[in-house]
């Protein structure tokens, strides 16, 4: 399907590319609805455009090009909610918050967004308060670009 | 919102499978214990506010953002 993307025009996502999140994303509980696909300009970053709300695009990482000892555990029932059975099905990113200054930009490590790869459907998971907070610097650690 | 009044070792169930008591008070603090499903994620409410206010500042990107990403 064609998705018109806030900052990359007319975008084909194909069917996969739409990720369903029966609970919205904290805090944008009303949409429901984004197509994940690749940023054009870098293959490391993805983009989840709503496609409710032509306004709200995310910007993701996959955690572990950026923060390769990344730790979650995420509980089997919490796993359920989105009806994952299996590790296999598990695809895990994290939204990044971007500063004027790229090098300030953070990932909210906390609350990674979790996507059943078979159904596509997604949720936001609150990890426990632990060594995980809401920002952490991306392109400025020790590890990473 | 239901308000009740508990002294402490008291309890409140919440459905068949919540227990909530009270362990301790003073000074305005409760310290609470919670029995619950592990399905049942508790989390302190500032967490959950800290997650929105995150999200929230997360889409507000500009174009020259955008093109900052290709180089990175």
């Amino acid at each position: 399907m064609l998705v018109q993307t806030k900052y990359f025009g007319e975008i084909e996502v194909d069917e996969d590319g739409v990720i369903k999140f029966p609970e919205g994303i904290l805090g944008l509980e009303d949409f429901k609805r984004y197509a994940l696909f690749e940023m054009p300009d870098n293959k490391k970053i993805r983009c989840l455009q709503s496609l409710d709300e032509p306004q709200v695009v995310f910007m993701l990482i996959n955690p572990w090009d950026f923060f390769s000892d990344y730790d979650i555990d995420i509980s089997d029932e919490e796993l359920k909610i989105i009806d994952i059975l299996s590790i296999d099905q598990v695809a895990v990113f994290n939204i990044m918050t971007l500063q004027d200054d790229i090098t300030q930009t953070t990932a909210n490590l906390l609350a990674p967004i979790i996507i059943n790869a078979d159904n596509r459907k997604a949720m936001q998971i609150v990890l426990y308060e632990g060594k995980y907070k809401t920002k952490h610097l991306v392109f400025c650690g020790k590890e990473g670009v | 919102m239901l308000v009740l009044t508990r002294k402490t070792d008291e309890s409140i169930f919440i459905g068949n499978h919540i227990k909530v008591t009270i362990l301790h008070s003073e000074d305005g603090k409760v310290r609470i214990g919670i029995n619950a499903p592990s399905n049942v994620k508790i989390h302190r409410e500032e967490v959950f506010n800290l997650i929105r206010e995150e999200n929230k500042s997360a889409f507000v990107l500009t174009t020259e953002h955008i093109s900052q990403l290709k180089d990175v």
